[in-house]
């Protein structure tokens, strides 16, 4: 009986450690809140080199990657592409930026952002998606009566009466068999909105990872396999609508390589990322007249390619500051928390318990409380075992043991021990 | 004697668990006006588009209603029993400590299941009848963690009634209000998708301290 | 004819406060023992110890050769136990509480209850929570009845109840005591219905035990001596002679253990001079005041 109840008593002693590692450091990093660096990266035509906004609680600064500062209206200048409303308003747009003649509604064509950040990629939204006819003749995309899921065949649901439309399932269904598709999909990627200029439907991948392209044309499936290699680790494809019409969307691989879906029957482009993991960092690819930008953000930095249209890489540039474990905060919480556990993460939308683990310093603490674990245990007569065991959590889990055993409160000490109280 | 030691139980709580049952009924039930009236000012297309674009969860007012479920339960089956440490009355039965401890727990939440056993049925048959089956599979494993939290704050409220020593108490209350919230985090559907199991049997960890608190109270405060 | 229960050198303290110290008595099957004692000198400790609802510092305490605080459920089906204040299921009436009881015990009988219950003016589907005090008691002491159990522990079953339910509980339970090898084991404050019930008693003073012995023993030997003595403001010490003591005036009183020769001896000892000594005849609440002090 005792032995089962001192079985429990360590249950709780975990439970203890466990609600402790959750909320103390959860506390800890409310209270020393990281201040954030804001960073925006451009890239000046008229320069020919990059251009930062730095904003912080101070204010914000507008420099060059030298350290010179302009004032507001003289960064503005510096990149027209971005401001072009806002200098023709002010009648500074240049007529001609690096041999190219200017034209605002040219400009507004080609500038064209894309983000990608891995709560993105980790998100499984409900595979059911409306597919909106992309060539019905109207200014504006009309929202669809029904919802498609591809599961063991492609299948429409009719929301108001919430069953399947057979005419249409079994349409679609052998559009995608004919053109070799393996049901059912493992992804399915577009824009459900209606707020987009036109559409260009999903691109979803096969049961053997084979990327198709699916839309409705005139009532008509259009379903094409794009012949984008299987063996690419396609983790996500942002889908886009862009007036320009030069590319369909961002792939996003396992192995970190970016690359755009072409226009060009679907060709890979591939962008020359660098020193970036999809599950830690953003990705953002901006566009506009005469360059491609990439920019992937990091807690403790970032790094910035710009390319040409043709995606050749003109420049570089990038930028470290001292991140979250480098601050005081950090350093001190390396030595306090042998590790912490969250149940959210900033990357990913599921719940789970988030381990991170300290480095050695933590030892230094654990085995302070350590010996004042022993201390106290003699104090309370426990047998010389069962100090064994709780020496070894209060070891391995520096405070939060500490709290556990100062939390249980007796032990059912040895009773042949002599008592002094 | 298990059977006597039910009748008790049921005699003891039968009014709360009819309240909390039309509780939850009633909130199930406004759930599906709400639902029904958002389809009649709002298209079903557009209704079903906004709810998987935003993951809208339409049912998210039972959330809190099955902690509170849990802990009504606890409170109203426990209190009679420390009031005046009647708990004294049921271990002096003929019947081993532990097992009367179990059995009753057993009791409790056997009856919560039922509730909740309830909802989830109501629910379901509402998100079959109107939405595309991917609501009522994400519904599931939405709700999952909610049942299971209000499965765990019943037991946390067990141990913590049972406990006779005030300071030890008080870490219990701490504790459990921590770990509790565990339960009741994320936005959106199906967040505890990749951890519901370790909520279960975080539950069924937690359920073992009910008898360290049974022990403690047979060792009286020294 | 064994003991029942037996405790051995008991110890407890709550905190760093002394409660009693090795307490030892044994109650033998068949006789009506009393836990006799002020508020707060420990009767309630013992009988949760007893009970098995407290592990003391230090001692033994057993009860049908278990030890108390693992008794099996065997065991406990032949103890019956009122809980001080008549404590029981006060949501249910008396007939779910008679069903509920008799499916835990085997040799349950139900018509001592019902009988008890007749004589109750209440309906079947009364809750307790509804009745007097004192109806209350006779629940719980039909339900004690009904389990016919081998030993009864009644914790303070006096509280709260007028003379009769007093009268009406001694009444039962002298009945039921005359049925063979049942023992009870009763706690009380309230001394003066216990005179011809008690065959022994331990009587408990703060942090110590006054006396254990069969209450015959107790009367005869344990007396009260009166005498008027001359010298002004006298004060008597207690000792070993002198357990308690009481002046008013010029007239002082002494409760002691010992002779009429020893008593006189022991005061010339002292150089108090004394006249008119006497025995004084004391009943049992007398001799219990007189042992415990008044206040």
């Amino acid at each position: 009986m005792l032995k089962r109840i001192n079985i429990i008593r360590i249950i709780l002693m975990l439970i203890i450690v466990l609600a402790a590692s959750i909320f103390i450091p959860d506390f800890y990093w409310k209270a020393n809140k990281h201040e954030i660096n804001r960073t925006s990266v451009y890239y000046s035509p008229i320069k020919k080199s990059f251009v930062l906004l730095k904003s912080d609680v101070r204010g914000v600064n507008y420099t060059d990657i030298k350290g010179k500062q302009f004032s507001r209206d003289e960064f503005e200048e510096l990149i027209p592409f971005v401001n072009f409303r806002q200098l023709m308003l002010m009648g500074k747009l240049p007529d001609t930026i690096d041999g190219h003649s200017i034209v605002p509604r040219e400009i507004n064509l080609n500038n064209v952002t894309l983000r990608v950040n891995p709560i993105m990629i980790n998100s499984r939204p409900l595979q059911l998606f409306p597919l909106f006819e992309s060539a019905s003749g109207r200014v504006r995309l009309e929202l669809s009566p029904d919802y498609f899921r591809i599961g063991k065949r492609m299948e429409f649901v009719t929301s108001i009466t919430n069953e399947v439309n057979e005419e249409k399932s079994q349409l679609f269904t052998s559009a995608l068999q004919k053109e070799g598709f393996s049901f059912p999909s493992k992804g399915i990627y577009g824009n459900p909105t209606t707020k987009k200029p036109f559409d260009e439907g999903y691109f979803v991948i096969d049961n053997s990872n084979k990327v198709f392209h699916i839309k409705m044309v005139k009532g008509k499936p259009f379903c094409k396999n794009t012949g984008i290699p299987s063996s690419l680790g396609i983790v996500f494809i942002s889908a886009v609508e862009f007036e320009l019409r030069e590319f369909y969307g961002l792939i996003i691989t396992d192995k970190n390589e970016a690359y755009f879906i072409s226009y060009d029957n679907y060709r890979l482009i591939q962008l020359p990322v660098k020193d970036y993991d999809h599950q830690e960092n953003t990705l953002q690819v901006r566009g506009d007249l005469l360059y491609r930008i990439l920019v992937v953000n990091k807690e403790s930095g970032f790094n910035t390619v710009v390319t040409d249209r043709n995606y050749q890489v003109v420049d570089r540039y990038s930028e470290r500051w001292p991140g979250k474990e480098s601050s005081t905060a950090g350093i001190v919480s390396a030595y306090i928390f042998p590790f912490t556990i969250a149940i959210e993460k900033d990357t990913t939308p599921f719940i789970n318990f988030y381990f991170k683990f300290s480095d050695l310093r933590c030892l230094f603490l654990s085995v302070v409380f350590l010996i004042i674990t022993v201390f106290y245990l003699r104090k309370k007569n426990v047998a010389t075992k069962k100090m064994g065991y709780f020496s070894v959590l209060v070891l391995l889990t520096g405070m939060y043991g500490f709290i556990a055993v100062l939390a249980i409160k007796d032990f059912d000490d040895d009773p042949s021990i002599p008592k002094n109280s | 004697m298990f059977k006597s030691l039910v009748f008790k139980e049921w005699l003891k709580i039968r009014w709360v668990f009819t309240g909390l049952a039309i509780l939850n009924f009633l909130v199930v039930m406004n759930i599906y006006f709400d639902l029904l009236n958002t389809f009649k000012v709002y298209s079903a297309n557009v209704v079903v588009g906004q709810f998987q674009a935003y993951e809208i969860v339409f049912y998210s007012n039972i959330e809190y209603i099955l902690l509170f479920t849990g802990l009504i339960l606890g409170v109203f089956q426990l209190f009679p029993e420390i009031n005046q440490t009647r708990l004294k009355l049921t271990f002096h039965l003929p019947v081993k400590e532990n097992k009367l401890m179990f059995q009753m727990v057993s009791v409790g939440v056997l009856l919560l299941i039922t509730i909740f056993l309830f909802d989830a049925a109501l629910l379901s048959i509402i998100c079959i009848k109107f939405l595309p089956r991917e609501f009522f599979e994400s519904m599931l494993i939405t709700t999952l963690p909610w049942y299971v939290g209000g499965i765990c704050t019943y037991i946390w409220l067990v141990t913590i009634f049972i406990e006779p020593n005030w300071v030890k108490r008080t870490i219990s209350i701490l504790v459990a209000v921590g770990i509790i919230s565990l339960f009741y985090a994320g936005d959106g559907f199906g967040k505890y998708a990749f951890s519901a199991w370790y909520f279960v049997l975080l539950t069924g960890f937690c359920s073992s301290i009910i008898f360290l608190s049974a022990y403690n109270f047979k060792r009286g405060i020294c | 004819m064994g003991n029942v229960v037996e405790i051995k050198n008991l110890t407890h303290y709550y905190g760093k406060k002394l409660v009693f110290e090795n307490l030892s008595f044994n109650i033998r099957e068949g006789s009506i023992f009393g836990l006799l004692g002020k508020n707060g000198t420990g009767k309630t400790t013992t009988i949760n110890i007893l009970n098995g609802f407290l592990r003391p510092k230090s001692g033994k305490c057993l009860m049908f050769g278990e030890d108390s605080y693992n008794l099996s459920p065997t065991t406990k089906a032949r103890v019956g136990f009122l809980i001080e204040g008549h404590i029981q299921y006060s949501y249910m009436n008396i007939k779910q509480i008679e069903k509920f009881y008799s499916a835990f015990y085997p040799r349950w009988k139900k018509e001592p209850y019902y009988e008890l219950m007749s004589k109750l003016a209440v309906t079947e589907d009364q809750k307790l929570s509804k009745m007097s005090c004192g109806q209350r008691s006779q629940v719980a002491l039909g339900l004690i009845l009904a389990q016919d159990p081998d030993l009864l522990i009644l914790d303070d079953y006096s509280m709260g109840l007028d003379a009769g339910y007093r009268r009406l509980f001694i009444d039962y339970l002298t009945e039921y005591a005359k049925a063979e090898n049942k023992t009870i084991f009763i706690t009380s404050h309230i001394i003066q219905d216990l005179e011809n019930f008690l065959d022994e008693c331990v009587i408990l003073d703060y942090r110590s035990v006054l006396c254990t012995m069969p209450i015959k023993d107790f009367l005869a030997n344990f007396k009260q001596f009166r005498f008027e003595s001359s010298i002004p403001d006298l004060k008597l010490e207690k000792d070993d002679v002198i357990k308690n003591s009481e002046v008013i005036k010029n007239k002082a009183a002494i409760y002691t253990f010992a002779k009429k020769e020893e008593v006189e001896s022991h005061l010339v000892s002292k150089g108090i001079n004394f006249t008119n000594l006497h025995q004084e005849a004391m009943s049992l609440e007398d001799a219990f005041i007189g042992i415990t002090g008044k206040y």
